[in-house]
C-alpha cells in the first residue's frame, strides 16, 4: 500500500471509537513470549491465568476434554496445566484474549472459524519453523496467529462495507484479500499493520502481518513473512482457511516464498509435502477442539 | 458420478471414459456388480445416494445410468507391456496400493502412470500416501482438501519427457 493511502487509513481508523483495544492480558503475555522457549518465564505464564478465572477454568475443561481423554478427571488448574502442557495453555490464553477483543455481536466473520483458522496457522508455522531451523518457532507462532488481526479492525471499523466484502469473496469464491481491494480499497492487512503499531507489537510480527498475502520480493520480509505467508495458504487449503471454498490449485514448490526459503534454510528442499500437509488435519482436530473449548463458555 | 454431473454444467459436451483396474478376477467381478455396503458409501453426499443408488438386500446398487461410463479390465501394473497401450489419461486415482509395492517396483509403476497421463494430467493418491523418494517427476500441487500429483506441461517442455 502506498505511503499516502497507508496514512489515510490509518487517520481514519485511529481516530474512531470502535478501534479493538489491546487486551490487558495480551501486552504482558506477548512480552514473555518473545523469547526463545527455554527462558520464557513459565512462572509469570501462570501469574497472568490466575488473574483470569475464565481462562483457568477453559483450561480444566480442555484437559477433561475427549482430546486428551484421561480416566481421573482433573480439577486443579495445575493438574490441568500439566496436561495439556504448556503450548495449548498459551493456545487458549491468546484464543481467550483475543476474542475479547471485540464484542461478541460485533462479528463480521464467525469467530469459530476465525480462530480455527488463526491457531491453526501459528501451529502451522510454529512446525514450519521446527522443520527448517529457524531460529525462533516462538516468534513464528505469534505471527501465524495474529496475521488476520485486520479482520477484527475492518469489523469493528467499516461494519457495513466489511459484510458486503465477506459476502462477495464467499459468493465469487475469491481470496478475501481481493474482495477487500475491490470494495474498500484496502485489505485486513492493511489495517492490521495499523493495529499491531497502534497495539506496540514488535515490528517483524507487524510486517508479518502486512505482507502476508502480498508478499511481494521475499527478502523484504525475511522468513516470517514467508512461514506466515505459506502457512495460511496450506491452512485455506486443508480446511482450516475461511469457511467458504476457494477453488484454487497451488504448487507450494514454485511459490517465491517457498524458494526464498528453500535459499535460506536448503533442508526445506528435504521436506515430504504431501506427508507435512497430512499432519496438519492432525492440526484440524486439535484446534477445532481448542476453539470450541474457548466458545463454549 | 462427478463427471456426469459436471457435464451437464461446466464440462458440457465433453465425453468420458473410466477404467477401473484390479489385479484379481474376483475383485474385478465383484465390482462389476455394483453394490455397496454402508461403509463404502458412507462420504456420497445424500442426493448423489438417491440419484444414483437404489437398496439392493442391504446394500446398495449403483444406478445403470452410471455403467456405461465404467470398463472393468484385469491389469497388473508392474506388466510394462501392458502398461504401454495406457495412454491419453487425464486423471489416474491410485490409493493405497503402492504400499504394497517394493521401491523399485513403486518407481517403475509411477513411471508407467507418467506415460499414461496427459500433459497437464493429474495423479491421485491415497490419503497419508507420498512419492517422496519414488519419483520427481511429478509436481505435488494442493486443492481445497486433496493433494495430488501434476504432470506440468512445463516441465515435459524442459525436460523432454515424453
Amino acid at each position: 500500500m502506498k505511503t499516502g493511502s497507508l496514512d489515510r487509513l490509518r487517520s481514519r481508523i485511529t481516530s474512531i471509537d470502535a478501534m479493538p483495544t489491546i487486551p490487558v492480558i495480551l501486552r504482558p503475555l506477548l512480552r514473555c513470549l518473545d523469547q526463545p522457549a527455554e527462558q520464557i518465564d513459565v512462572g509469570r505464564i501462570v501469574e497472568l491465568v490466575s488473574y483470569d478465572k475464565s481462562i483457568a477454568a477453559q483450561c480444566v475443561r480442555m484437559a477433561n476434554s475427549a482430546l486428551f481423554g484421561r480416566s481421573q478427571p482433573v480439577e486443579s488448574v495445575r493438574t490441568a496445566f500439566m496436561n495439556l502442557g504448556m503450548w495449548r495453555v498459551r493456545d487458549l490464553l491468546f484464543s481467550n484474549s483475543l476474542s475479547q477483543v471485540i464484542p461478541a455481536n460485533r462479528w463480521i466473520v464467525d469467530p469459530v472459524v476465525f480462530w480455527r483458522h488463526s491457531l491453526g496457522c501459528a501451529l502451522v508455522c510454529r512446525k514450519f519453523a521446527e522443520i527448517i531451523g529457524y531460529a525462533d518457532t516462538e516468534k513464528a507462532y505469534l505471527a501465524g496467529l495474529l496475521h488476520d488481526i485486520g479482520i477484527l479492525v475492518n469489523s469493528m471499523v467499516v461494519p457495513v462495507e466489511f459484510r458486503a466484502t465477506v459476502e462477495k469473496a464467499s459468493r465469487e469464491q475469491i481470496p478475501l484479500d481481493e474482495a477487500e481491494l475491490a470494495t474498500l480499497g484496502f485489505t485486513h492487512s492493511d489495517s492490521g499493520r495499523v493495529l499491531g503499531e497502534a497495539w506496540k507489537i514488535p515490528h517483524d510480527l507487524v510486517q508479518a502481518i502486512e505482507l502476508h498475502h502480498d508478499i511481494g520480493d521475499p527478502g523484504r520480509g525475511g522468513p516470517l513473512v514467508a512461514l506466515v505467508h505459506l502457512s495460511d495458504l496450506l491452512c485455506r487449503l486443508r480446511n482450516l482457511g475461511y469457511g467458504y471454498y476457494e477453488p484454487r490449485q497451488v504448487d507450494f514448490a514454485n511459490e517465491p516464498g517457498w524458494l526464498y526459503l528453500v535459499m535460506q534454510f536448503p533442508n526445506l528442499a528435504d521436506l515430504d509435502l504431501a506427508r507435512f500437509t497430512f499432519t496438519l488435519d492432525e492440526y484440524a482436530k486439535e484446534v477445532g477442539e481448542l476453539v470450541a473449548t474457548v466458545f463454549a463458555s | 458420478m462427478i463427471l456426469l454431473e459436471e457435464t451437464q454444467t461446466t464440462l458440457k459436451g465433453w465425453t468420458f471414459e473410466v477404467i477401473a483396474t484390479d489385479l484379481n478376477d474376483r475383485s474385478i467381478a465383484k465390482a462389476q456388480e455394483g453394490i455397496y455396503n454402508d461403509y463404502a458409501v458412507r462420504y456420497v453426499p445424500p442426493d448423489f445416494m438417491r440419484k444414483y443408488f437404489t437398496q439392493s438386500g442391504s446394500g446398495f446398487r449403483v444406478s445403470d445410468s452410471v455403467r456405461p461410463y465404467v470398463t472393468f479390465t484385469r491389469l497388473n501394473m508392474l506388466d510394462d507391456s501392458k502398461m504401454l497401450f495406457m495412454r491419453g489419461i487425464d486423471a489416474i486415482f491410485c490409493c493405497n496400493v503402492l504400499i504394497y509395492f517394493d521401491g523399485k517396483s513403486k518407481t517403475r509403476t509411477v513411471q508407467h502412470f507418467y506415460n499414461a497421463l496427459l500433459p497437464n494430467g493429474y495423479f491421485f493418491l491415497g490419503q497419508s500416501e507420498s512419492l517422496y523418494g519414488i519419483s520427481e517427476k511429478f509436481r505435488l500441487v494442493h486443492f481445497p482438501g486433496a493433494t495430488a500429483y501434476w504432470k506440468a506441461a512445463e516441465s515435459i517442455q524442459k525436460t523432454g519427457a515424453a
